[in-house]
Order: C-alpha cells, then sequence, then structure tokens
C-alpha cells in the first residue's frame, strides 16, 4: 500500500484513477486534488505538453498585436505576425530572462527588454544587442539568441491553441469529435465572432480539476444554482419579461426538458438541455442570417440547446442564456485561476448584445448570481478532500443507462462520443476525464 | 482656495451623512433600509478592466461586472441573499467599509456629484481576513425626504479576486 501520509510517488498516479468500470467501480483517490507532487506532474504531462487554449483571434486582430498569457507555469507571448499569422514565443529575454511585455496585452512590432534594451522582432529573431560592438569586437550571429518559439500554436475557428510538446498530435487531431460542437459557437455569425472588451478573473481555492468537473456538472445546478432560479423567476414575472430580455430556466427543473451528456473522447465533454424558450437566446433574431448557412439540423442544436462544452483541460465554450469563454488556470494543488471573457456574434443588435451582457453578469461572474455559489462549494470541497480516511470519490451514477457511442441525437450529427447518457447529471463523462487525466499522467517508457 | 461658506459646510456633511450611512446599513445587513437611499430610477455599475489602465465605459457593449439600469437590480440581490439558500452567502462573510477622501465634485443643492475612496475589509471563516478597495462616485439628488443616490458607479481596483463579490463588500 502507498504510503497515504507522504507525497505521492510518480509510479503511484495511474493507481489514483480505481477503473473497474465493468465490475461497476471507477472511482478516484482524493489526494489527486491536493497533493503537490501531482500537481507538479500535471503542470509537465498534461499542461505543457497537450494543447493549451491560450487566447481568440478577435483579441489580435492586427499586425504585432499581442497577448501575454502562460501555458502550464510557462509565459508565453501570443502575437499576430506581420504575414497574418499567429504565432507564439516564450516570454523571456533570451539574454538574462526578463518578461518582454509591460503589459498584458498591446500591440508591439518589435519586443525591446526593459532590462537591456536588447531588441527582437515579433517572431523572436534577434536584431539588436545593445554595445554589440563592445561586447562582441569579433562579431556576433545574433540568431544564436533568437527567443525560444512555442514548439506548436494552432487555430481553430478563431480559437487559438498553444502546445509546448513538438510530437502532440495536429490540433484538430486533438479537439476530434469536439468540432461540431465548437462550429455551434463559432458559426453564429457569417461575420464571425468576437471577445468583447473587459476580462474577469476569480481565484478560487481548489484544485483545477474540481473546476473542470463543475463546468460540465449538471447535477449541482439545481442545488447550487436553486436560488439563481428563483430569483430570476421572481424577476421573470415582475418585468413581464418576455423575447430575449426573459432569462430561460428551464435546465434548474429535473425532467422538464430534455439533456444528455457525451464523453467526446481526449478527455473533452460536453453536457446539453433543451431551452423552454428558444426565443430568449439572444442568437434567436439571427436566424435569416445563420440558418441557410448551417443547416436546420445544426441551427436547432444552436438556438434550441444549452450547451457547456469542455475542451480537456483548461477551456470551457458555454452556450447557456450567455456566451462564455471560461479559461481554467491552476496555480498550485489547492488554488485555481479562472478567466472569463463575453464570445458574441459580429454584428449582432444592439438589443442582442445588452441582453447577452445582462445574462452574462448574472450567472458567469463571480460579482454575479451564481458563480459565487459555486466557487464556494468548490472550496468546501476541497476542505473535504483534506479529511484523507475518507479517500475515494465515487463517479458511478448512471452505469446502467450508458450508451457506448453515441445516442439517437449525436447520430444526426454524425458525431462518435465514446460514451453517452441521459439525463445531462449522470458521471459518464467525469470517467472520460479521468481515463484522460491517468493515460497523460502515466509515464511511458 | 476662495473662504468657505456655511452652506458649503451644511452640504458637505449632508453628503457624508449619506454616504457613511449606506456603509453601516451595508455592514449591518440592513437591506431594506439600504434599499431606501436609492431613487426608483438609480443606476448602479462596476465596470470590469479592459486592460492596466482602461476601465469599460458602456455596460451594453463591454463587461461590467456589475449592472444595473435601475433599483431593481439591487432588489434582485436582496431578494437572493435573503432566500438563506445562497451557498455564497450563507453565512455571510463580516465586513467593515471605511470611506474616506468624500470631495464634491460639481451640481448644485439638489443635484451633487461626489468622489470618495472607499475599503471594505471582510472576514469569512473559510478564507480569513480580505481586504480591497477603490473610488465610489455618486450622483445624489435631493426629494422630498432628502438626499438619495441617484447613481452609484464602483471603481474596483482588482481584477482578479478570490472572493465572492456582492452588493455588501464593494
Amino acid at each position: 500500500m502507498p504510503d497515504a501520509s507522504g507525497p505521492a510517488q510518480s509510479d503511484e498516479f495511474a493507481q489514483m484513477v480505481d477503473d473497474r468500470a465493468s465490475e461497476g467501480q471507477f472511482r478516484i483517490d482524493r489526494r489527486m486534488y491536493d497533493d503537490e507532487a501531482v500537481f507538479e506532474a500535471e503542470m509537465e504531462r498534461i499542461f505543457e505538453a497537450t494543447w493549451m487554449y491560450v487566447a481568440h483571434e478577435s483579441q489580435i486582430p492586427n499586425a504585432g498585436d499581442y497577448i501575454w498569457t502562460e501555458v502550464g507555469r510557462q509565459p508565453v507571448i501570443i502575437n499576430r505576425l506581420d504575414d497574418g499569422s499567429v504565432s507564439g514565443v516564450i516570454n523571456a529575454c533570451s539574454h538574462r530572462g526578463a518578461l518582454l511585455t509591460a503589459n498584458r496585452q498591446g500591440n508591439a512590432r518589435v519586443l525591446v527588454c526593459r532590462y537591456h534594451g536588447w531588441t527582437f522582432k515579433s517572431s523572436g529573431e534577434c536584431i539588436r544587442i545593445k554595445d554589440e560592438a563592445a561586447g562582441f569586437p569579433n562579431g556576433v550571429d545574433k540568431s544564436c539568441y533568437n527567443l525560444t518559439a512555442v514548439p506548436r500554436v494552432e487555430s481553430y475557428k478563431g480559437f487559438i491553441f498553444a502546445c509546448l510538446n513538438p510530437d502532440a498530435p495536429t490540433l484538430t487531431e486533438h479537439l476530434a469529435e469536439t468540432l461540431p460542437f465548437i462550429d455551434m459557437l463559432a458559426d453564429q455569425s457569417p461575420d464571425g465572432m468576437e471577445v468583447l472588451p473587459g476580462s474577469a478573473a476569480y481565484v478560487v481555492d481548489c484544485n483545477w480539476k474540481l473546476q473542470v468537473e463543475n463546468g460540465v456538472d449538471g447535477y449541482h445546478v439545481g442545488v447550487v444554482h436553486r436560488n439563481f432560479a428563483q430569483t430570476v423567476r421572481r424577476r421573470n414575472e415582475i418585468n413581464g419579461a418576455s423575447g430575449m430580455k426573459l432569462t430561460e430556466n428551464a435546465r434548474f427543473d429535473p425532467g422538464a426538458v430534455e439533456t444528455a451528456c457525451y464523453d467526446l473522447g481526449n478527455g473533452h465533454n460536453i453536457i446539453w438541455s433543451d431551452r423552454g424558450a428558444p426565443e430568449a437566446a439572444p442568437l434567436y433574431e439571427a436566424k435569416d442570417k445563420v440558418l441557410p448557412e448551417v443547416g436546420q439540423e445544426k441551427w436547432d442544436w444552436m438556438v434550441g440547446r444549452g450547451r457547456n462544452l469542455l475542451l480537456y483541460p483548461n477551456l470551457f465554450l458555454m452556450d447557456q442564456s450567455s456566451t462564455q469563454i471560461r479559461i481554467i488556470r491552476p496555480l498550485s494543488a489547492s488554488s485555481t485561476e479562472v478567466r472569463v471573457y463575453c464570445i458574441a456574434p459580429k454584428g449582432e443588435s444592439v438589443q442582442a448584445r445588452t441582453a447577452r451582457l445582462n445574462k452574462f453578469r448574472d450567472f458567469f461572474l463571480t460579482s454575479g448570481l451564481a458563480t459565487p455559489d459555486d466557487s464556494v462549494a468548490l472550496e468546501d470541497t476541497q476542505a473535504g478532500v483534506g479529511g484523507r480516511l475518507a479517500k475515494w470519490s465515487p463517479f458511478e451514477r448512471g452505469q446502467a443507462t450508458e450508451i457506448k457511442g453515441p445516442d439517437a441525437h449525436a447520430r444526426l450529427l454524425n458525431i462518435n462520443p465514446v460514451a453517452s447518457n441521459t439525463p445531462w447529471d449522470l458521471e459518464t463523462i467525469f470517467v472520460g476525464q479521468y481515463r484522460r487525466w491517468a493515460e497523460l499522467m502515466t509515464v511511458r517508457t | 482656495m476662495s473662504r468657505i461658506t456655511d452652506a458649503e459646510i451644511r452640504l458637505h456633511y449632508e453628503v457624508e451623512r449619506l454616504i457613511f450611512r449606506e456603509a453601516y446599513l451595508l455592514d449591518n445587513r440592513m437591506f431594506d433600509d439600504w434599499l431606501d437611499l436609492y431613487l426608483e430610477d438609480a443606476e448602479y455599475l462596476m465596470p470590469a478592466w479592459i486592460n492596466e489602465t482602461t476601465l469599460a465605459t458602456d455596460p451594453n457593449a463591454e463587461l461590467f461586472l456589475i449592472y444595473f439600469p435601475t433599483k431593481a437590480g439591487l432588489d434582485d440581490r436582496v431578494y437572493r441573499i435573503n432566500t438563506r439558500d445562497s451557498y455564497a452567502s450563507a453565512p455571510m462573510p463580516r465586513s467593515a467599509h471605511v470611506i474616506g477622501n468624500v470631495l464634491i465634485l460639481g451640481g448644485d443643492q439638489d443635484r451633487i456629484e461626489v468622489t470618495c475612496s472607499w475599503t471594505v475589509h471582510q472576514y469569512a471563516d473559510r478564507k480569513g481576513p480580505r481586504s480591497h478597495g477603490g473610488r465610489y462616485d455618486y450622483v445624489l439628488e435631493r426629494g422630498d425626504d432628502g438626499l438619495k443616490i441617484a447613481k452609484k458607479h464602483i471603481t474596483f481596483l482588482n481584477d482578479r479576486v478570490d472572493i465572492p463579490l456582492d452588493v455588501y463588500n464593494v
């Protein structure tokens, strides 16, 4: 038996997922939520080895536009080059390692280190070494001092991902069965989508995996967000709200609308629920523009179904009452930053934009009516994880109704989930998350 | 500086009394009395930051942390807290608002533009002590029963927080 009191050893990690689904058992060792050795290994083997979402192309539209963010523990600059392509370099001067950007976001055709003045093209090419002749009287090949490139940067329909592992599969191979669901957000305007100005970030004292579970956890919705539903229902009644001003909330009532969840492979998941009032969706007005482009089947999904899409391990694309990009950034084993943006169809009406932002603030911010309740519930869960004698978390609800492969709805879309289940709050999808976790955490020799 | 008149002193005192009273009512969870400080069409805004130096200005095009075009939004918050069913608000953190640097920037006796600085010290059992702060910009209007709040614009200095934010702790 591993010693439960010390830090976990590398060869124990995979055993933390007790995967005996064929015998009806699937559970995980709660040490994976607060063990620092596990966390360090996750940074190396997951966050610095697979594709991480970094930015949306609408945030860097022009040559020289950049965003400074992190991939795993490493600072990176994601920027738009002169030829219009998107690229990335490690945000560290090749000389002493100082950050090369003063701001999180901006425009810089050249990057000038603020410490000793070395200068680089945004592609990373070193073009100036201060007092070069004095330091290198016999000449120097400046290309030896180029910035370190981020090995892989690829974009799918505006969503930019980076990967520090040069040998990773392509982005679309990685995203695989999620692509039709990304399309349902990306294709909401013929003019494309845009990230609206302003973002918010909140730190929750919980492990990142609890955040990742929570974003596709249909089970807590009727409990933790009961008071949200009650508050907006009262408001709808007081205002006599209709159309886009209505906050649709059928999903809070178990059984009121059809729902399902899919394990999409590679740790990716989606949960969806039919909207009780599709006309409340800000997208509803765009029917004449979008339906001819995407066809009836896909339009019905886009406007008729609320969807929480997890692109494992660091991105949620939420299309519920409003539309959200939610980025998960682990800070330590027991602390996680969540940064959120509102994404919207370019060219939507002022009324739709206003309704979208109203509903975004209501649900999706830590200053809103729902997210604070998630955060504190997750912090309570993290605190409970410290109870070492209670070792296991089961993910076993729904085994009897699980469908291997697609259900009827998925089949209509020609997508092939690993497994499907109804209703959306069954735990099939978490099995997909933790099998992926165990796969990535196992060192292949 | 010109000579200070008695009318200015009285107005300044009246303004401070209202702003300090709001803080007192929030810290003591006297929400119904707190709501009475606001006009029915009062605007309440707390913008997000667009970058290191720029705050959002248009709540219908940019991200705001909180935006209520009328007092109904404040009423929703009080209703939700009173359900005693919000995980984040039961139990509520203890809080103390501290307000200073109160300056009347413009207006007249009946419509007054005021700015001030604020901090909130709060304590929650799970999190321990936390402090945060910023600036309030108010527009106060005089009605039949004295000064009331017509607009409150909260500049919140952080763009990353590790506690839930609600009307009672900003």
